[in-house]
């Protein structure tokens, strides 16, 4: 609710009173995902300059990278780096003025989320089952 | 044509930001070139990951590895600096507090573009942290002649 508001009369349609609908969900979910990847890319960078320090130090950061831990935040960050991938893609239709049939776009958010939820997945399993 | 805005909303200076489209650009551009590095950039790290410091080594030390994980991480923290920024500007209602999240931001990104790619090349190349101060003083040094070059000496557009 906006700062200074004293009119105690009820508000017309606001950010509470929202019906909640797939594509809503898929613009918060790529605003969050955004600024959760921006923070993975910090921590990329971070393991490169352990990486690039000699073995010593990246055995400081090996343990906590391949324990159970490690494998639970590769499949968050893999899953929300498809899941934004995909709709950056959607997003970029939308840009060029294409898909916005509501029906579609309700659609197409669902089968998003659990395209990338699928792929995190499979990509987690296969990784685990590689390394040990 | 005729003029919509009403006198209160011009002396409160509402209205368009009169700038941004080079973000908005930019920040597609950027989106194009991270989308088609993806694949390469995940396919890596799943291939890298299980051999722990030598594959990983490995993989930033090849010609390949160390183009897609240079270039994924630049376009990378240049397209999530400008995401930060729009969501600053979105939520942060003070001025002072946005320029100084906004600023904040820029220093973070640069920070980690620098230290991600310094590693790169050290991987890569086998540079020295001394070979690479001197590299960096060059960059800097040239981007400032540049800067003098079209700041002071051409003749302003008018």
């Amino acid at each position: 609710m906006a700062k200074g508001w004293t009119d105690k009369r009820p508000m017309s349609p606001h950010i509470s009173v929202w019906k909640w609908h797939p594509t809503m969900l898929s613009s918060i979910l790529h605003r969050a995902t955004g600024i959760v990847l921006y923070l993975g890319l910090l921590k990329l960078a971070v393991m490169l300059a352990f990486l690039a320090a000699g073995p010593q130090w990246f055995a400081k950061v090996e343990p906590i990278l391949y324990s159970p831990f490690g494998a639970f935040v590769f499949f968050c960050v893999i899953g929300i780096l498809i899941y934004h991938f995909l709709n950056g893609i959607r997003h970029l239709v939308w840009d060029i003025g294409a898909g916005f049939n509501p029906k579609l776009a309700n659609t197409v958010s669902l089968v998003t989320i659990l395209i990338a939820a699928l792929a995190a997945i499979c990509l987690t399993w296969l990784l685990t089952g590689a390394i040990s | 044509m005729s003029d919509f805005r009403t006198d209160l909303g011009k002396v409160r200076g509402i209205g368009g930001a009169k700038g941004g489209v080079h973000e908005f650009i930019t920040h597609r551009v950027s989106a194009i070139v991270l989308a088609l590095l993806l694949p390469f950039f995940v396919y890596g790290l799943m291939k890298a990951l299980p051999g722990g410091y030598d594959g990983l080594m490995d993989w930033a030390g090849s010609p390949s590895g160390a183009f897609i994980l240079l270039a994924f991480l630049s376009a990378g923290i240049f397209h999530g600096r400008l995401g930060i920024n729009e969501v600053i500007s979105d939520y942060v209602q003070s001025t002072g507090m946005r320029s100084f999240s906004m600023l904040l931001n820029a220093l973070v990104s640069v920070s980690a573009w620098l230290i991600g790619v310094l590693a790169i090349l050290k991987i890569w190349l086998g540079l020295t942290i001394p070979m690479m101060l001197w590299l960096l003083v060059q960059a800097v040094l040239a981007y400032g002649r540049h800067w003098v070059q079209r700041k002071l000496v051409s003749k302003p557009h008018v």
